[in-house]
């Protein structure tokens, strides 16, 4: 049972917020690659969402707004750290943010499907996750113990990933065309 | 192999090494390269990342408990004996509430001090950091929740 109804705006607001999260930070990642980095404008994403949020009436598709703001965020911060190196230019940031697919009832499927997906995998890929993804766990790390190369190891996380987007697509596609 | 089967070869590397923090500034010249003149490597790249932030979220820490509250979490194994999953909505709904109160807290907090015709810069810091903070707890919180969800219902 739902603790929370939608009768009031700021309700709506809080339960689009938190739907949001993953798919923002997702795009965020995208954009500038590293986790922490992500995380951090993720947050001041989350500050300026909430500033705004008088602005957001029900109604309207919450994610592109959301992404949207993040954009601007993710702007501010390489203007802020002109000197440090980022993995794009400007060119290329543009054409994935604007590119960036957000439909705005899509992450829930998304997440759905990436669990799904997930589950389907062999439970030694599970675990080869589960060790890499755990804070502190590290390829190298994970190599050595495993007795093969750090090198062997992130190509074969690398497969694992990009079975899971095929599989994601997958999904994702055969359910709008049910 | 044909030219599109290595071009999406050599995307996929260049994908492992932003993941791994191993791309040289020649990996990074030639993604640019790839991202800059193909959509169909923009969308592929897209879909990467989103698995990797997912894959973050999913096992990223959970937050600590007073042990009295803490429920003990089933591994993946026992979860699959078990079968099913048990989305915990309650506690989502629960974090939500807390959230919420925050915010209402926090915005009229805001509200009052702009009633009162200024807003020292200190102030308003103070109310942006106490939200950051409070921010941060909540979504331990869902990544404690989304956790559950992963590993399956403790028992009670």
């Amino acid at each position: 049972m739902s603790v929370l109804n939608d009768s009031s705006p700021d309700e709506h607001f809080v339960r689009e917020l938190t739907r949001s999260q993953n798919g923002v930070f997702a795009y965020i990642l995208s954009l500038v690659g590293n986790p922490e980095t992500a995380r951090d404008i993720q947050q001041e994403t989350n500050v300026v969402l909430w500033r705004k949020a008088g602005e957001f009436k029900k109604g309207l598709k919450f994610m592109p707004w959301a992404l949207g703001i993040a954009r601007l965020q993710v702007l501010a911060f390489r203007r802020d750290h002109q000197r440090d190196r980022h993995i794009f230019d400007d060119q290329v940031i543009e054409l994935l943010a604007s590119e960036y697919v957000a439909k705005p009832d899509d992450q829930d499927d998304r997440q759905r499907a990436f669990e799904d997906c997930i589950k389907q995998l062999p439970e030694r890929q599970q675990e080869l996750l589960a060790a890499r993804y755990t804070p502190g766990g590290s390829v190298k790390e994970i190599a050595e113990r495993q007795g093969q190369s750090a090198g062997a190891l992130s190509v074969t996380l690398s497969r694992i990933r990009k079975a899971l987007a095929s599989c994601i697509r997958t999904k994702l596609q055969k359910a709008a065309t049910e | 192999m044909n030219i599109e089967a290595n071009h999406e070869q050599d995307l996929f590397r260049l994908c492992g090494l932003v993941v791994d923090g191993e791309l040289e500034d020649s990996d990074r010249e030639r993604l640019s390269e790839l991202l800059a003149t193909d959509v169909n490597s923009r969308e592929l790249y897209r879909c990467y990342m989103d698995v990797h932030a997912r894959l973050l979220l999913q096992f990223e820490p959970v937050p600590e408990f007073d042990e009295s509250e803490e429920k003990p979490v089933r591994l993946n194994s026992e979860r699959r004996a078990s079968g099913g999953r048990s989305a915990n909505w309650q506690f989502a709904a629960s974090a939500a509430i807390v959230l919420f109160t925050i915010l209402t807290l926090v915005q009229s907090a805001g509200n009052l001090i702009a009633a009162r015709g200024s807003t020292p810069v200190h102030v308003a810091g103070s109310i942006d950091s106490e939200f950051k903070a409070l921010a941060n707890e909540f979504f331990k919180l869902r990544a404690y929740e989304k956790r559950v969800r992963y590993l399956g219902p403790s028992e009670d």
